[in-house]
């Protein structure tokens, strides 16, 4: 008793199938493969704060966190003030915001191009969510600490500021031109949309003054907080 | 027939191409800028086509060898066979726990950071190369020989049978079954284990083409649902496997089967009486012929 | 569950467990005091107690659906309950009030209140970082002030934690979440350690629970402090609609700090500034507020000291220091603020610092204190108003040394002790009920003040009204003709005040209307308004209510308003269809609660009095400015602002007040006594039965 193979096809047949598939494969390649290369875009608006002006009383990132997910977090909030109330001002309060960056590593880093340029929204950088798989190496990429890209843990997904483009619970349009959340919410005016890219050199480049005679009339100075140099 | 195989070996090649071009694809679309961590997926991304590949050449190289009764030893699994499930078997293993501690549906991710998701994912890739290509060899062997398919398949008759098989075993009956080399349950187990494991490559692969190609963020999106409600099917039905063919003390023959090839002939004119009969009578044919 | 975590923590320090209580039985309070006041009723096994320093009190901290979100002035405000400390003639069941972030990092731990009973055997403090629950030992921190502790805690606390990519990272039941944030503590200082009846709870740098004594409940149960860390969310109703309003909030009703409006009227509509009682100490600063606020009210500053100390920390010591630098607003302003400061790391409650440091001086003068005398201290008082003064009378009182041993029991207490009824009765010691100093707001000038206070349990500090008085009188001061005259005024509150009140008349002080009963349905409204919305749904009461602000067209306030009324942010949040009066039905259960655990603990409407000198003599010297306008009719039925000082109460028509207001309340006029019908007509049977089993439950009508 011998134990045969019990398949029905001789060893030529198999062979000359695999050539003709080969043959077909290869062709097809040349089409598939995609030529145009990436160039980043800057981005068309950018989030600047006056951290001299902030009260903390961090009601844009619960706004924030409302807008996006319908929940109020400090933890899914895409803006984050930082606090220590015992520290001196101007120092303590700290903020960390996404710089919408030139070249964004974040972007680049993305395996799926879920984070992207999105080009119908003022090329602001932004995560879509139904892409991501949540394997934060975007996280990783962002240079600054805190990383301007905060994990959804119940989503398993990264997200990051996306001027409001994406806002299921915004009754107005976001995104750059129209209306950013924490800009409109914040009791101060301590927090500005501007569309021209900050310095990005400086530590301090998405920091501004915007305090004006107003502010001097109730008792706070006008002094910037860094020089430009 | 033919057309059988030519349709299996363009899918072969298909998989070859892909993981040619998948690296340079990857470079030119996104970039590499930044990235402080790389993933096995991002960098060997290739590496599972070539396993998809590798697993229809093989499968359709390799001889196999069909069952048979050797003295008191019936010889049930063959080099093939056993190399193919504890492929099956370590690959989807590794998947289903990297899967639980990334988390998916309601499963919270149980581990913390970039690296964290780096060394899980990382081992869900290993995984994937083994489930994938053991995927494809027994895909390339089930397309060759289309009767291994359909002597695992339910038939009429499987339901009672799986049914009869356990009342006897909790002794609800004193009616024995007569399975072929399947029985009842083995049959009913096998056609949703083929279904979602198909479904978790189909769905597996879509979410690797992102990282060469442009795809629709919907199939994207869609095929994340399937992968991940796949996942939860699979877990289950890998808890009952294990625990019908590996714990439960009646199925410890067959669990040592998967590692020696062979069963008793006692044992499988006990459990399988109408497989050894049509051993027995195929046998004899071959004598005659 | 909408704004709700759904979970209670119930922390038992004699055994050192911990167990979870499911919020849903005590959401029909709304949270904050109501949750609180349950909470107390189910779980104090003996509510006969009178001293907060009993190991059977029990203390709940709560938080509200607010708390965590952005609801103008809400999010961050937090409410403490429980047997009080220091009052006079007992401690009744009370309550504090105090902002920043602890509340809402409560809530994004997971957890809508804090309960605590029992007492640790040794110093522990409360580690909760979302689910996870330590009872850990307080043996390195007991001792330290308010601010060590603190630093202390968030350094414990973040060299545990580990820490990804800038962010601290904390494991949750759903994965892992993560927070740039610091840990929220609230603490005690030396002050609640030696369980000094005017010790109050800290947080971050200026938020205290101060009126109540709770810090000397902690002190006595060994309880140094209770961080909280949470990575967690709120879930809201109508995510669209709450940020709608708070968008409304500031475009229809807030200040706004580029333009601010120095005429403007209202508490909603001041601008973001530092509420001083002396000079701003520097210019470099910001104006910080606590969690969600609209518009903030301290500073934090470049000069080291004197972060978030404002309002009552900046006034206590304010006019020692003046006479001490003759004027000189700068030096005045620095030893203000770090006395202030001082109060605050030291957890020293400064109410009844200001008026007892001028009967204290009172004494010193007159030779009945100082060295070798009757009332022995070894301060130094010819140095009074200055910082070394200040530094060793605010130790003393916070370690019960000289002066402050005989203070460790309150204020009133020591009068008795030291032979000084008589100024406690002749207003020397201007503490006019439960053994609390007068606010600035009289009793004999600003009735709803005084009679919501003897009504409850403890200085009522709620503002609703008060802000007639803040803007009227300044107006007058700087010779300015009131912004809103009193006819206007009178109609615009009393329109927001349905169902209790129909006429503008309840707004009328003047002598002849005092008693009335329009002037007790306002009053009545206060209290159960300030019960639910201020209490406990934790609005702030420097910003609400928001009766008028002349923002508007019509100078009508965000209370009650569709855009912004409290009501829309409550239905935004909980998914709830409540209007404002629903909120004030709730107020009222509360009361009758409340009412219910004083009626337990011994009261008796024989003992809901002030001190002798507000029957007895009249209101001649303010407290704040020499006068007290307020909008009365004159005997022509016109309105005008009139100065309401030199009058006082009169027992026998306040008395009567006393009886149509416990009529109204549903209790037995003769006793205060809640009655059996009325609380099974608010689902209080419960409380029936338990009153009825201790023999004080009320006749009926």
């Amino acid at each position: 008793m011998s134990g045969k193979a019990g398949s029905t096809i001789n060893r030529r047949t198999f062979l000359k199938a695999l050539g003709a598939a080969g043959i077909a494969a290869s062709a097809g390649g040349a089409i598939l493969l995609p030529g145009n290369l990436l160039v980043m875009p800057h981005s068309e608006g950018f989030l600047v704060v006056d951290m001299g002006k902030c009260m903390g009383c961090g009601t844009c990132m619960t706004t924030c966190s409302l807008t996006h997910h319908g929940k109020a977090s400090l933890s899914l909030s895409r803006i984050q003030i930082e606090q220590n109330s015992f520290a001196n001002w101007p120092d303590d309060i700290t903020m960390s915001i996404c710089r919408q960056c030139k070249d964004a590593p974040c972007v680049s880093a993305c395996p799926v191009n879920a984070n992207h340029v999105d080009s119908e929204n003022g090329m602001v950088r932004r995560i879509d969510p139904d892409r991501c798989i949540g394997c934060m190496q975007c996280i990783a990429a962002c240079p600054y600490l805190p990383k301007r890209l905060q994990w959804d843990p119940v989503q398993r997904k990264v997200q990051k500021c996306d001027l409001c483009v994406d806002t299921p619970y915004l009754k107005e349009k976001g995104g750059p031109g129209n209306t950013q959340a924490c800009v409109k919410v914040c009791p101060v005016g301590a927090i500005a949309f501007i569309d021209k890219m900050p310095d990005q050199k400086s530590p301090h480049g998405y920091e501004v003054n915007l305090r004006g005679k107003g502010w001097e009339k109730t008792g706070g100075s006008r002094e910037d907080l860094h020089s430009k140099s | 027939m033919e057309n059988k195989i030519r349709v299996s070996l363009c899918m072969a090649f298909f998989f070859l191409f892909f993981s040619g071009s998948a690296q340079d694809c990857l470079a030119a679309v996104q970039g590499e800028a930044g990235r402080e961590v790389s993933f096995l997926f991002d960098t060997l991304s290739w590496l599972l086509f070539a396993a998809a590949f590798t697993g229809i050449l093989l499968g359709g190289l390799i001889p196999r060898t069909d069952p048979y009764i050797d003295k008191d030893r019936v010889w049930r699994h063959d080099l093939s066979a056993k190399f193919s499930h504890w492929t099956h078997a370590g690959g989807c293993i590794l998947l289903l726990v990297s899967a639980v501690g990334l988390g998916f549906f309601f499963l919270p991710r149980l581990v913390p950071g970039v690296s964290g998701a780096a060394w899980l994912m990382d081992l869900h890739f290993i995984g994937a190369l083994l489930f994938v290509f053991g995927g494809f060899f027994w895909a390339a062997n089930t397309i060759i020989s289309p009767y291994r398919f359909t002597e695992h398949m339910p038939d009429g008759g499987s339901l009672i049978e799986g049914l009869t098989h356990y009342a006897h075993i909790f002794k609800l009956t004193q009616k024995r079954v007569r399975p072929t080399k399947y029985n009842g349950s083995e049959r009913l187990a096998f056609v949703p284990i083929v279904l979602v494991a198909a479904l978790l490559i189909l769905t597996g692969f879509i979410k690797i083409l992102p990282r060469m190609m442009d795809i629709p963020t919907a199939l994207l999106a869609s095929s994340t649902w399937v992968h991940d409600a796949s996942a939860l099917f699979m877990l289950i039905l890998f808890f009952f496997h294990v625990l019908l063919a590996a714990v439960v003390p009646w199925s410890w023959p067959l669990l040592k089967s998967m590692f020696t090839g062979h069963v008793s002939l006692e044992f499988a004119q006990d459990e399988h009486a109408s497989w050894v009969e049509q051993l027995n009578k195929k046998d004899s044919t071959e004598e005659k012929s | 569950m909408f704004g709700f975590t759904g979970k209670i923590l119930h922390i038992n320090l004699t055994t050192g467990t911990s167990k979870t209580i499911p919020t849903e039985k005590y959401k029909r309070w709304g949270g904050g005091h109501g949750m609180g006041s349950a909470l107390f009723w189910d779980l104090c096994e003996d509510k006969t107690i009178t001293d907060g320093r009993d190991s059977k009190n029990v203390v709940c901290i709560a938080t509200s659906p607010f708390s965590g979100t952005n609801v103008p002035s809400a999010g961050g405000r937090c409410e403490v309950v429980g047997v009080g400390v220091g009052l006079y003639p007992v401690s009744w069941f009370t309550r504090s009030n105090f902002g920043g972030r602890f509340s809402a990092t409560m809530k994004y731990a997971g957890w809508d209140a804090i309960v605590i009973s029992g007492k640790a055997a040794q110093p522990v403090w409360l580690d909760i970082r979302n689910d996870s629950v330590n009872i850990r030992s307080a043996k390195d921190i007991w001792g330290k002030d308010t601010k060590t502790t603190q630093e202390s805690i968030w350094q414990t606390v973040e060299e545990e934690t580990e820490t990804i990519d800038g962010w601290q990272q904390l494991p949750t039941p759903k994965g892992s979440g993560y927070s740039t944030q610091k840990p929220a503590v609230l603490a005690i200082g030396p002050a609640g350690e030696n369980q000094v009846a005017t010790a109050c709870l800290v947080h971050d740098a200026g938020n205290g629970a101060g009126q109540g004594g709770f810090g000397a409940v902690w002190g006595s149960k060994n309880l140094k402090a209770i961080s909280f860390y949470g990575t967690g969310s709120v879930e809201i109703a109508d995510p669209a609609a709450l940020v709608q309003a708070r968008f409304d909030a500031k475009e229809f009703y807030a200040g706004d700090v580029d333009n601010p409006d120095a005429s403007h009227w209202g508490p909603f509509g001041k601008p973001a500034k530092p509420v001083l009682f002396c000079d701003e100490p520097s210019k470099k600063r910001r104006t910080q507020s606590c969690q969600g606020c609209i518009n903030g009210c301290r500073g934090r500053y470049d000069i080291g000291y004197g972060n978030e100390v404002s309002c009552q920390e900046t006034s206590w010591y304010s006019s020692f220091a003046q006479k001490w630098v003759k004027g000189d607003k700068q030096k005045a302003s620095a030893i203000i603020m770090r006395s202030g400061e001082l109060c605050n790391r030291l957890g020293i409650n400064t109410y009844p610092l200001g008026e007892g440091l001028h009967w204290l001086e009172h004494l010193y003068h007159e030779g009945l204190l100082g060295p070798d005398k009757a009332i022995s201290s070894s301060l130094d008082w010819e140095k009074i108003g200055s910082p070394e003064f200040a530094e060793q009378f605010l130790q003393a009182i916070a370690t019960g040394n000289d002066i402050g041993k005989d203070l460790i029991d309150g204020w009133v207490q020591a009068a008795y002790k030291w032979g000084r009824e008589e100024d406690h009765k002749t207003g020397k010691l201007q503490f006019p009920y439960w053994g609390m100093p007068e606010h600035g707001y009289d009793p004999r000038a600003e009735l709803e003040w005084g009679f919501e206070t003897i009504m409850c349990d403890r200085d009522m500090n709620s503002h609703c009204f008060n802000w007639i008085f803040w803007q009227a009188n300044i107006s007058i001061l700087f010779g300015q003709r009131p912004f809103l005259a009193a006819d206007k005024l009178a109609e615009i509150v009393t329109s927001k005040l349905a169902p209790y009140v129909d006429s503008p008349a309840a707004l009328d002080y003047s002598t002849p209307n005092m008693y009335s009963d329009d002037v007790m349905q306002l009053t009545r409204w206060h209290i159960h308004y300030s019960r639910f919305w201020k209490n406990s749904t934790l609005l702030c009461d420097f910003r609400w209510a928001d009766l008028f602000n002349t923002h508007t067209p019509d100078s009508h306030g965000a209370t009650g308003s569709e855009k912004a009324g409290e009501h829309v942010f409550w239905n935004a949040v909980t998914g709830d269809t409540m209007s404002l009066a629903d909120g004030l039905e709730i107020g009222k259960q509360i009361w009758a609660l409340d009412n219910a655990i004083w009626t337990l603990q011994g009261r008796h409407r024989d003992v809901v009095k002030f001190a002798d000198y507000i029957y007895d003599q009249p209101f001649t010297k303010g407290e704040l400015l020499p006068f007290f306008f307020w909008p009365c009719r004159d005997e022509k039925g016109e309105w005008h602002y009139q100065d309401v000082m030199r009058r006082s109460l009169d027992r026998d028509k306040f008395e009567d007040w006393k009886s149509r207001f416990y009529t109204l309340e549903g209790c037995d006029p003769e006793t205060g006594w809640p009655t059996r019908t009325s609380l099974a007509a608010m689902d209080l049977a419960f409380v029936a039965d338990e009153l009825e089993k201790n023999q004080r439950i009320g006749k009926e009508g």
